[in-house]
């Protein structure tokens, strides 16, 4: 009950340092495109430019590929993977890139993860112009179903900020945690459904004597591939998301960024002499 | 009303000298089952009770490592109390470092909102102090440029103008007052002191104890392995100063026994010494009223300065000349036995010259004596800059540079009178 009224307490302050989130926000965004006038076309060429690799990968060196409009099909996915991505390593060095800042200064510290999420998020819907002129050359039509586009990326920004805040708060005290998160995040990339379809996965498979849905245990175990799917099925295939699992996804993801919230707060107050 | 509450407040930091800093250090670790963990606990802060009253000023002196900005910092809230409990009352700004938060490549009128947000305030209290921070830091003209473009010192104008324009209830000062040039030192100590008046709680730390004494009321002294004091101001700096000098005088005295020799002087003092050898001071002593060396003075009180010599080659003009300079570099006195005119007669190979002043005029401070033996046409036998530093300590509380004998008597002047200079200080 104390324990959660902290937490009360804690975002209620938080709440009165939505001045400083947002310019914190605006900060990120204009040194990133302050320094060149490219700045804002190179963060849209850069996805493109890895959708054009995959293209040429799994179009003409791999040719019995059966997607159709495979370009668009990659860029639905690859477009929220790169903000999980970004927003995940920016997170976990959050603290101890401003650590003159958390010595010298109060505030409330997780200001600092909330805005390096934020930022990489207006940065992510302005990739999404990109995608939505693709979807336009490739004459896939927008369907109604583009308006659960808003409770899909609140999903994930729950899940992404609440494994920020945990990374964040670990990387202070192991500071190799960055060097791990680009190793896991290289693997978690193949193990969600970005450059295939989550449909081959195979719901049968027999490992060491043990019978797997594989397809099934992705959705369960990978709130990314729930996450990542919704955008594409909402965005490519112009259906409905299926919401047995996205609300799931949708739970568990608050429930992560519950966790992440109370494991930062109880941490934080530590910040000021360990990092 | 008490703005600032802290009860029995202990602070302790903890040196893990092998605790692992990285998840590849903890493998190995547990891996290689070495579960030696040396750790050092020190306390910084032991029992604190303090009490600051709304509209007060209270400096924090000590030496380094006393704790003085780790109390900051625990009333801030940037750490957190081992034990006890900190309240606050009213909306505190702490001036722990100046331009936190400042981005380069942002101009001067983004990072103004950008630092005024991490210090709390909205962006409305922001725009209307805006004009007032970009003029009192005197950057009309760069306001617009990007900050890398900055000098230094322009962007710790900025920082302080921020700061100084808060308008919060309780300002924490850590030392930020030694930035600047002296112009803007001046602008910035005449700032704080219309804070005071203007009723804010201001908690100043500083080493600068002269501004502390014109500018708080009372101090608290933090010290290692002594409890914290409170009073006065100027008690407590005058009872810093002799806690300083009888530890230098402790050091002194062990340095002198360790190396074996008789008075090597104050070694905190930065020394530079020139001369061509013929003859050199081998010794100088502070004597005091009671007849004994000593490295400090009560002000108004005799003092002799023995100037001891050695000869290594016989020259026939030799000056022997003192000067003292206060802490700050103000040149306050300068003679020598030229200038006065004494004739010092054929020098033996081993001597002294002294000066007797029948009272030292200097007001309580810190100062430190130069001695030079030259020829009369300035060419440095053995010139000592300084030689030791010494301090001047009072309970009046008189300001400037040095003391006049002098009375205060009511009525007319009267004229003619003669007898008037008879002085009781």
């Amino acid at each position: 009950m104390r324990f959660r009224s902290q937490l009360i307490v804690r975002f209620a302050e938080l709440i009165r340092y939505r001045e400083l989130v947002k310019n914190l926000v605006v900060r990120d965004l204009k040194a990133r495109y302050k320094n060149s006038i490219l700045g804002l076309l190179w963060s849209l060429l850069n996805p493109l430019f890895t959708m054009l690799v995959f293209t040429i990968v799994f179009t003409f060196m791999i040719p019995n590929n059966q997607i159709s409009k495979f370009p668009v099909f990659l860029l639905c996915a690859l477009l929220p993977w790169n903000f999980f991505q970004a927003a995940l390593t920016g997170c976990t060095n959050s603290i101890v890139e401003n650590a003159t800042l958390v010595k010298k200064v109060y505030f409330p510290r997780e200001v600092l993860p909330l805005s390096t999420v934020l930022s990489n998020f207006v940065n992510f819907l302005l990739a999404l112009i990109v995608l939505f002129a693709m979807l336009w050359a490739f004459r896939i039509p927008l369907t109604r179903q583009v308006f659960w586009l808003p409770v899909i990326m609140a999903t994930q920004l729950a899940f992404t900020l609440g494994l920020g805040l945990i990374l964040a708060t670990t990387n202070v005290f192991y500071r190799d945690t960055g060097l791990i998160l680009g190793v896991v995040l290289q693997a978690w990339f193949f193990l969600t459904p970005i450059i295939y379809p989550i449909d081959i996965l195979p719901t049968q498979r027999s490992i060491l004597g043990l019978n797997l849905n594989v397809h099934r245990l992705t959705y369960i175990l990978n709130p990314m591939a729930s996450i990542i799917s919704s955008y594409r099925v909402v965005l490519y295939h112009g259906a409905p998301p299926a919401l047995n699992f996205m609300f799931r996804t949708l739970f568990t993801s608050v429930a992560v960024l519950m966790l992440g919230y109370a494991i930062f707060s109880h941490y934080s107050g530590t910040f000021g002499e360990e990092v | 009303m008490s703005v600032i509450c802290l009860q029995n407040v202990s602070k302790k930091f903890v040196i893990h000298h092998d605790r692992p800093r990285s998840f590849q250090e903890l493998l190995i670790r547990t891996l290689g089952r070495n579960h030696n963990h040396s750790r050092e606990e020190f306390w910084v802060l032991r029992d604190l009770d303090l009490e600051v009253e709304q509209g007060e000023t209270l400096g924090i002196i000590g030496s380094n490592g006393a704790g003085k900005s780790t109390l900051l910092k625990l009333i801030a809230g940037i750490i957190q109390p081992t034990t006890g409990k900190i309240t606050v009352k009213g909306r505190l700004a702490a001036l722990l470092e100046l331009g936190a938060g400042f981005h380069p490549d942002l101009t001067g009128r983004e990072n103004v909102f950008l630092s005024g947000s991490i210090l709390g305030l909205t962006a409305r209290e922001m725009r209307s102090r805006f004009d007032e921070i970009v003029s009192f830091a005197e950057l009309e003209k760069f306001i617009d440029m990007p900050l890398r473009y900055y000098s230094s010192g322009m962007q710790v104008r900025l920082g302080f103008s921020i700061a100084a324009c808060l308008d919060p209830d309780i300002l924490l000062i850590d030392e930020v007052l030694a930035v600047g040039d002296e112009a803007f030192q001046k602008k910035c100590l005449a700032r704080i002191d219309e804070f005071c008046r203007s009723g804010k709680t201001i908690l100043l730390v500083s080493h600068n104890l002269e501004a502390v004494k014109q500018l708080c009321s009372r101090v608290l002294w933090l010290e290692t392995n002594q409890p914290a004091m409170k009073g006065p101001a100027v008690e407590m700096v005058e009872k810093y100063r002799l806690h300083v000098w009888e530890e230098e005088a402790k050091k002194r005295a062990q340095d002198a026994s360790a190396h074996g020799s008789v008075n090597q002087d104050t070694q905190s003092v930065s020394k530079t010494r020139w001369g061509s050898g013929e003859i050199i001071v081998s010794d100088v002593r502070l004597i005091n009223r009671a007849g004994l060396p000593v490295h400090w003075i009560q002000c108004g009180d005799p003092l002799t300065i023995e100037i001891h010599y050695h000869v290594q080659r016989a020259v026939p003009d030799v000056v022997f000349g003192i000067a003292i300079y206060r802490s700050d570099g103000l040149w306050c006195y300068g003679t020598n036995t030229e200038i006065d005119a004494v004739d010092l007669g054929p020098l033996a190979d081993d001597g002294v010259v002294c000066v007797d002043f029948p009272s030292l005029g200097l007001i309580a401070g810190e100062y430190t004596l130069d001695v030079a033996l030259h020829d009369s046409d300035g060419h440095a036998y053995d010139y000592w800059h300084p030689y030791c530093a010494f301090s001047v300590r009072s309970h009046i509380q008189d300001v400037g540079v040095y003391r006049p004998a002098h009375q205060w008597r009511i009525g007319e002047r009267r004229a003619g009178d003669a007898k008037e200079g008879k002085a009781h200080a």
